[in-house]
């Protein structure tokens, strides 16, 4: 068996270019340079390639002179019709046609630029030098062509694997908007992103991350727009990545925040095409993962993870208010049980008296302080949002039919929880599934049991230090160089249009100021003044 | 990227406000109605005008040595011992305020709202959110500021405006037969719950914009002192002059009155607490700050991170020195004069670098 055997010191980025090109044992040493000869051709793609069963190896012999000839690919990961119709057909059946009408046979010194030009009927089309690179390119979907005589391989476009669908975006649903989300094949997604944005500014580039699953990642911006230094970040960020594995976009995501420790998501994440575009032109970076239906986006204010697309579809009071309510829940899913916990352990004298007795009342048998009975409560209802979570659909709702009233109802009579702990419980987990974004709820649900803690021994100042803190956190937060809390902290007048309110589309002549980006207008004057 | 922690001029409009405003907030008509009686109002008004006064020539100064904190400044102008002396001044006046402010925060605390947590846990734990504000620096400083300062706002507008059914002009007959003399005495004394502007010194070398400096900072003061003079105002005008007079906390009283509309709340007096505790962390954060700041600069490091751990215990000594609220008085009377002293060194400074500036050219 052969093993390829690398030298492995990550903290050391040159040394492991060097050793990038996947080496062999010394006694097994494969020149990666291609030679001339067909067999000794293949014979290198065989030593690398030949305990897997799905690589197909193909040789056949071309036009009148029999020219040896040789095809690698992988089964499954190209489309069979192409291979069939385009290149094996035309090359054993059509060449004797064309040698026929020129009256002469195809001459071996000119066969690799004949078979390139006159002979493949495919468009995407390219040659590469070495043995890494064609390798690559089949793991990538490509067929390799070989010619004898020739060191270089022709790489003939035929990818067709088994994909999913445009669908509907599972996380990110809105009531008025397109409805069509990313699904897990690159070019699918950078389709659906050029199909929202004819600018021919809009740049699409892609690098390899993963030193073995070298997967594309595709970052795109718009070209006059976005900022020069964003786009130098985001390109030193992922190039300074360097792991065996890239799966999914979360991965990316984490290598490239910037604040590994916080509850607080500083990546946008979005699965919809119109998210996307609209960030483009808002002068931000997207980032693409291929396998991963999640694109990022950069830079990421803690605003952004408030927005749903749909508020700039609807009108604008319908969109503000929808948003104040967002941000309103934010801060309820957060603090709602630490002050009801304050409140009833430390200030009884803040709610009104008939409510405060009644609260008392039922809390006459709990056996509990408030602060256990809230934790009891709080992590039940945690326990049955991932269980609803992780169960098939028909079984989830089931789950939350039981948790939500027998369990509530169940708890209060066996005598754990009082009525009113079960509302602030109901009312957390609600407001909390209210924000648009999951990974800033998951925060914000996070955060709110050391708040609680707090509350249970501070009392209201000990809610209030817990707000001090996070606010402290989150004004230091920075996000590819952009302040995490802008347009709030600092005051930005001028973006604070789009922020809890969101202005009529007419007065937003202007994009946002906290990305910096270099083309600021988005129209010269207001439409209805035209 | 690119240079964002620079200062906006609100930014500098808000420190500046949102630095003045601290704990004397809750005990200032008194403070004010103690020595002036009614003549208190006018006084808090000529205290405002002279702290705008103030101000300006704090700014002004600041402005001709656009990269310098007062630390340095003062060596350049007064020579090197003086100027290292005043500095000194400087630096163990923020010590003090830092420590009588959070004697005087932990001390109202726990008599409105947390009566059987000792006062110690409460300083310690507001010492250590203090102390991560001030790590983080001076950006991060005017964006918390930025945030809490509207809360603050809100919460003392609330109060005013939900006053004012009960306000009775009465009060305000004796007005008519003001006592000038009895007005101007009270303004040194008032001058302590204005300072906080001081932090002007050292706004000019991190503003974007320093030749904006002046107006903002201005607004600052302004949008203060009418907040002061309404509360003095309606205090006297709700709780009375001799009640007012009287009461250790007359703000806090005042919200006690307040019933909340809709009554989802029963005491107005926890919420605005709860609001204020906000602003007494502004300020402090301001002046544990401003004192590791200035100690780092007067010994002519750059780093002032380690200085806030080694001004940590000072800061502690001094505020739980004082043994009950007498004492507290007393030590925040003394940082008021330390806080005068420096803040009215300005006008000779100011005039002194006029002077040598205007001799330079002379000369050359």
């Amino acid at each position: 068996m052969k093993v390829i055997k690398r030298t492995r010191n990550p903290k050391n980025i040159k040394n492991m270019e060097k050793n990038n090109p996947p080496q062999l044992k010394a006694e097994e040493q494969v020149d990666l340079l291609l030679s001339k000869n067909l067999e000794e051709n293949l014979q290198k793609f065989k030593a690398f390639l030949q305990d897997s069963t799905d690589v197909v190896f193909r040789d056949f012999k071309l036009g009148k002179e029999g020219i040896s000839c040789g095809l690698v690919y992988i089964d499954g990961l190209i489309d069979k019709t192409t291979v069939h119709e385009h290149i094996l057909k035309n090359m054993m059946y059509e060449i004797t046609m064309l040698e026929n009408s020129q009256g002469k046979a195809i001459d071996k010194a000119i066969a690799f630029e004949a078979v390139k030009n006159h002979v493949v009927s495919v468009a995407e089309i390219k040659e590469v030098d070495t043995l890494d690179e064609a390798m690559n390119m089949v793991f990538s979907g490509e067929v390799a062509l070989m010619v004898d005589g020739f060191d270089k391989i022709l790489i003939v476009s035929a990818r067709g694997w088994p994909a999913r669908g445009v669908t509907e975006p599972q996380t990110e649903s809105v009531v008025r908007g397109p409805k069509e989300g990313f699904t897990e094949t690159l070019r699918t997604n950078t389709v659906l992103l050029r199909r929202k944005c004819k600018d021919p500014n809009m740049v699409i580039k892609t690098v390899k991350l993963g030193r073995r699953s070298k997967t594309d990642v595709a970052y795109a911006y718009i070209k006059g727009i976005t900022s020069n230094e964003l786009i130098e970040e985001v390109e030193k960020r992922l190039n300074r990545i360097d792991v065996d594995q890239i799966i999914d976009s979360g991965q990316v995501e984490q290598f490239i925040q910037d604040n590994r420790f916080s509850p607080f998501p500083q990546v946008q994440v979005s699965e919809r095409p119109d998210k996307v575009a609209a960030a483009l032109m808002e002068g931000r970076v997207a980032i693409l993962v291929d396998n991963s239906p999640f694109a990022l986006i950069v830079p990421a204010g803690l605003y952004t993870f408030y927005q749903s697309p749909e508020d700039y579809y609807d009108r604008w009071l319908i969109s503000s208010f929808l948003r104040t309510l967002r941000w309103i829940a934010s801060i309820m899913a957060a603090f709602i049980p630490t002050i009801y916990v304050a409140i009833i352990s430390f200030h009884p004298g803040f709610i009104p008296t008939p409510l405060a007795l009644t609260i008392a009342a039922s809390r006459a048998n709990v056996p509990f302080p408030s602060f256990v009975e809230a934790l009891l409560m709080e992590l039940t209802i945690e326990l049955l949002r991932e269980s609803g979570a992780r169960l098939p659909k028909p079984i989830g709702q089931t789950i939350g039919i039981v948790g939500g009233i027998v369990l509530g109802d169940a708890a209060i009579r066996a005598g754990i929880t009082g009525p009113a702990m079960v509302l602030i419980v109901a009312i957390t987990a609600i407001a909390s599934f209210v924000i648009p974004s999951y990974s800033a709820a998951i925060g914000l649900r996070i955060i709110r049991f050391p708040l609680m803690l707090l509350g249970a021994t501070l009392g209201l100042y000990g809610v209030m230090l817990g707000f001090i803190v996070i606010n402290i956190h989150l004004v230091s937060l920075k996000s590819f160089g952009m302040n995490y809390m802008a347009p709030q902290a600092p005051i930005i007048p001028k973006d604070l249009k789009d922020f809890t309110f969101r202005l009529p589309g007419s007065m937003m002549k202007r994009r946002p100021i906290e990305y910096y980006p270099i083309d600021i207008d988005k129209m010269d004057q207001d439409p209805r003044k035209r | 990227m690119r240079q964002q922690d620079q200062l906006s001029g609100i930014q500098v409009m808000i420190l500046v406000a949102s630095t003045i405003l601290g704990t004397t907030v809750l005990s200032l008509p008194r403070t004010v109605t103690k020595e002036a009686g009614i003549g208190g109002v006018v006084a808090t008004l000529f205290t405002g005008i002279l702290t705008f006064g103030l101000t300006v020539i704090i700014t002004l100064l600041s402005k001709r040595y656009p990269n310098q904190t007062v630390i340095e400044y003062s060596v350049e102008i007064l020579g090197t011992i003086p100027g290292k002396i005043y500095g000194a001044i400087f630096v163990i006046y923020a010590i003090f305020v830092s420590g009588g402010v959070i004697r005087a925060f932990a001390d109202a605390l726990k008599i409105h709202m947390l009566p059987n947590t000792p006062l110690e846990i409460i300083m310690i734990s507001m010492l250590i959110v203090v102390v991560y504000a001030a790590m983080n620096g001076i950006s991060v400083l005017a964006k918390t500021n930025e945030t809490f300062y509207p809360l603050v706002f809100f919460a003392l507008l609330l109060l005013l405006v939900l006053s004012l059914p009960r306000f009775r002009m009465d009060e305000f007959r004796a007005l008519l037969f003001l006592d000038l003399p009895s007005v101007v005495k009270a303004i040194p004394q008032i001058i302590a719950s204005y300072l906080g502007f001081e932090i002007m010194f050292f706004l000019v070398p991190f503003a974007r914009k320093p030749k904006k400096v002046l107006l903002y900072s201005v607004a600052g003061i302004f949008i203060t002192s009418t907040i002061y003079t309404a509360l003095v105002v309606i205090s006297i005008g709700v709780l009375g002059l001799a009640v007012t007079q009287k009461l250790v906390y007359p703000a806090v009283i005042l919200a006690k009155h307040i019933e909340f509309p809709g009554s989802f709340a029963e005491r107005f007096d926890i919420f605005f607490m709860v609001l204020w505790i906000l602003a007494a962390f502004t300020t402090l954060e301001s002046y544990c700050y401003l004192s590791a700041f200035s100690l780092t600069r007067l010994i002519g490091l750059r780093n002032y991170k380690p200085f806030i751990f080694l001004l940590l215990p000072v800061i502690y000594m001094i505020a739980i020195l004082p043994q009950n609220i007498y004492q507290i008085e007393m030590l925040l009377s003394v940082i008021g004069l330390l806080g005068s002293f420096i803040v009215f060194a300005a006008i000779p400074m100011f005039f002194i670098s006029l002077a040598r500036k205007k001799g330079e050219r002379k000369n050359a």
